[in-house]
């Protein structure tokens, strides 16, 4: 399993574009791969789930990964949570 | 042949035109279930939906790129996404798999539930996703019925100078929102009520509608001749001609009413020699607040809080208030006064929340502040949330059912442990908060000089007040001539309190039925009423009719009616001396 942590840099959080972003970097993993926030953990593959945590900026989000490419998943998942990009 | 069709009066007006039938989201309520067996083939029926739902975003899609509209196309890239999402379609076909839903209902309840899950996030901008998610899962239920987006309402502006009547199930706020009063005249639904958002909405905008109205309203044919009578709550179908002409001479009048109506709105309510007062709202949820400050009010007089506690199995958090009471004044604006009544439970509102148990005299019972004073828990977490919300606007405390000075003083009391808690905690709010009570009881209309001395204001509520002082049960239908504010006992206690506040140089309001009724506006006047809180409608025609009435001449009326024998007495006095009831 890989298994990073990342502070949120976007200032309005894990809003709809970096969600979608973060699903589709979820999506190069076969297997699971689940966000963590807060104790609340959800799978990655749904839009619904990657919103619900509501990260906002300077949260910490743990990005785990299990299956092929997990590893490469949890780095794209990475690249969008420390993108500073704004909306 | 001429037919007529009853439902709920949800926006007041008259329209003529042609029926044009809305066949949309025909998502009964409840639930409907699919034979054992047949899973499969309502798994295929709902996964070919959600593939034609697809077909038709991406095909918006293109357009929109075509056109350069990026920005919007990203809304609907992730449209897409929700399409494929676990939670949402996955949680859909699991409804139709393991608990046979059909596959409208199970869409339908597995958008609801995540709607619902993200309407509740401490987000704004998350919760405004719970409409993207409701209007994908419109989609696929669209699809499943096989009806693609141009059949809604689209198709409706087709009728050429002629205005349509849109008959429809039900509408979706943002339906309603769409509709363009140019081309709808009016809406008819067979679901619904009075509170409904899409009927808010149509009396916002100004469309008459009828909701509610049954099956009926579903047997309807394009192009067949409608009468709605927001009024009255009636839909006449293919009237007959002198119906029609009667119609459209009350379509006349109404419009010449409402454009004078309209100049009062934003104005200051004044009376023709310049006596001020504040016309203000009674209000029961933040949309209440909004539609009021459209509808000209320059506040609330009465936020009736207990309709937050009530239709769901739990009590309301802190944080909940806070942003219902916080949002209410930002409806408003700084500066504009906001009165929160504390809840109001027992009587004829019942909450099962708090399983009170059944009363044979509810209305002399366990209620309202009784109830509070008795479970300060409950009570302190409403007064924390006002509390808080005071920071952001103009809010009073008020607490209903006070009969005596102690139960003033405990509730005060809980008020001023709740100012220390939040002290304490660092939390802002206003320290200059006012507080008053409703005066209701009998009892509290006696003692209003000792009560003036120690409270902000009083608003009198006199619904209660007229069934406690004349021994009349308000919702008893036989005890009709009883239940009448004008009756000379009731205007005598109003007069005592009014001046007892005065005295004390307090001010008093009232936010009972009373206030907004065009008769009882001149005696309320004459005897200094402050303040009156109505129901929003209300609002423009009683600025209308108190610019042209004289305060310096209603003092002498006033004292006149309390020596008068009963309500019809008191009515008919009026009637003859304010011969400005009548412009």
């Amino acid at each position: 399993m890989v298994e990073k942590s990342y502070v949120v840099l976007n200032p309005t959080g894990i809003h709809a574009r970096p969600a979608k972003k973060i699903v589709e970097a979820a999506k190069i993993c076969e297997g699971t791969v689940y966000l963590e926030k807060g104790g609340r953990k959800v799978s990655a593959k749904s839009l619904v789930n990657v919103l619900s945590i509501g990260a906002k900026q300077n949260d910490t989000v743990t990005v785990s990964a299990e299956g092929e490419k997990a590893e490469a998943a949890v780095d794209a998942i990475g690249a969008v949570l420390a993108t500073a990009e704004a909306e | 042949m001429a037919t007529k069709i009853k439902g709920i009066a949800a926006s007041e007006g008259y329209a003529i035109g042609r029926a044009v039938i809305l066949r949309e989201e025909v998502v009964p309520e409840g639930i409907s279930y699919i034979e054992a067996g047949e899973e499969a083939a309502e798994l295929t029926r709902f996964d070919s939906a959600v593939a034609s739902a697809r077909g038709e975003l991406e095909a918006l899609l293109d357009r929109m790129k075509a056109d350069g509209r990026e920005k919007e196309s990203e809304i609907f890239e992730a449209h897409l996404m929700l399409l494929e999402d676990e939670e949402l379609i996955g949680a859909a076909q699991e409804r139709i798999r393991s608990q046979r839903y059909k596959a409208e209902a199970a869409m339908n309840e597995a958008g609801e539930e995540v709607a619902d899950m993200l309407a509740a996030l401490d987000d704004e901008y998350l919760r405004e996703r719970a409409a993207d998610v409701r209007d994908v899962s419109r989609r696929v239920i669209r699809k499943l019925g096989n009806r693609s987006e141009s059949d809604g309402l689209q198709a409706s502006s087709a009728a050429a100078n002629e205005k349509s009547i849109l008959f429809a199930f039900d509408l979706t706020p943002s339906d309603t929102a769409q509709l363009d009063p140019s081309v709808i005249g009016g809406f008819v639904t067979a679901a619904g009520g009075r509170t409904s958002h899409s009927a808010i909405i149509a009396r916002s905008v100004g469309i008459p509608a009828i909701v509610g109205a049954g099956e009926g309203a579903l047997h309807i044919e394009n192009g067949q001749l409608i009468i709605v009578d927001g009024a009255a709550g009636l839909v006449l179908v293919d009237p007959k001609d002198e119906e029609l002409a009667r119609y459209q001479a009350l379509q006349q009048q109404a419009a010449g009413k409402r454009a004078l109506l309209d100049q009062y709105r934003g104005q200051p309510s004044v009376s023709a020699d310049g006596h001020q007062v504040e016309l203000v709202a009674n209000i029961g949820s933040v949309q209440d607040a909004r539609q009021a400050q459209e509808l000209g009010a320059e506040g609330v007089g009465l936020f009736r809080t207990e309709f937050l506690y009530m239709g769901r199995p739990d009590l309301p958090t802190e944080e909940e208030q806070f942003k219902a009471y916080k949002e209410a004044a930002e409806a408003f604006g700084p500066g504009s006064p906001i009165v929160i009544r504390t809840m109001d439970i027992g009587g004829d509102k019942e909450l099962p929340s708090l399983q009170l148990e059944k009363e044979d005299n509810p209305f002399l019972g366990y209620r309202a502040i009784r109830i509070c004073l008795d479970r300060p828990d409950l009570f302190k977490t409403q007064l924390r949330a006002v509390l808080r919300a005071s920071a952001h606007g103009n809010l009073k405390i008020m607490f209903p059912m006070i009969a005596t000075l102690g139960e003033w003083r405990q509730a005060t009391a809980l008020l001023e442990q709740a100012k220390q808690e939040l002290r304490s905690e660092n939390i802002a709010f206003n320290e200059q908060i006012e507080a008053g009570i409703m005066i209701e009881i009998p009892a509290a209309a006696q003692m209003a000089d000792r009560f003036a001395r120690e409270v902000d204001f009083f608003s009198i509520g006199t619904n209660d007040l007229v069934q406690y002082t004349m021994a009349a049960d308000r919702m008893n239908p036989k005890l009709g001539y009883l239940s009448d504010p004008l009756h000379p006992p009731v205007l005598r206690l109003i007069d005592r309190v009014i001046r007892a506040a005065h005295k004390e140089n307090k001010w008093v309001g009232m936010c009972g039925e009373m206030a907004g009724t065009p008769v009882a506006l001149p005696i309320l006047l004459g005897m200094g009423l402050d303040e009156f809180s109505m129901s929003a409608s209300a609002v423009l025609p009683a600025r209308a009719l108190l610019s042209r009435l004289h305060r310096s001449k209603l003092a002498s009326l006033s004292e006149a009616v309390l020596d008068l024998d009963d309500a019809e007495a008191v009515r008919s006095y009026v009637e003859k001396h304010v011969p400005e009831l009548k412009d």
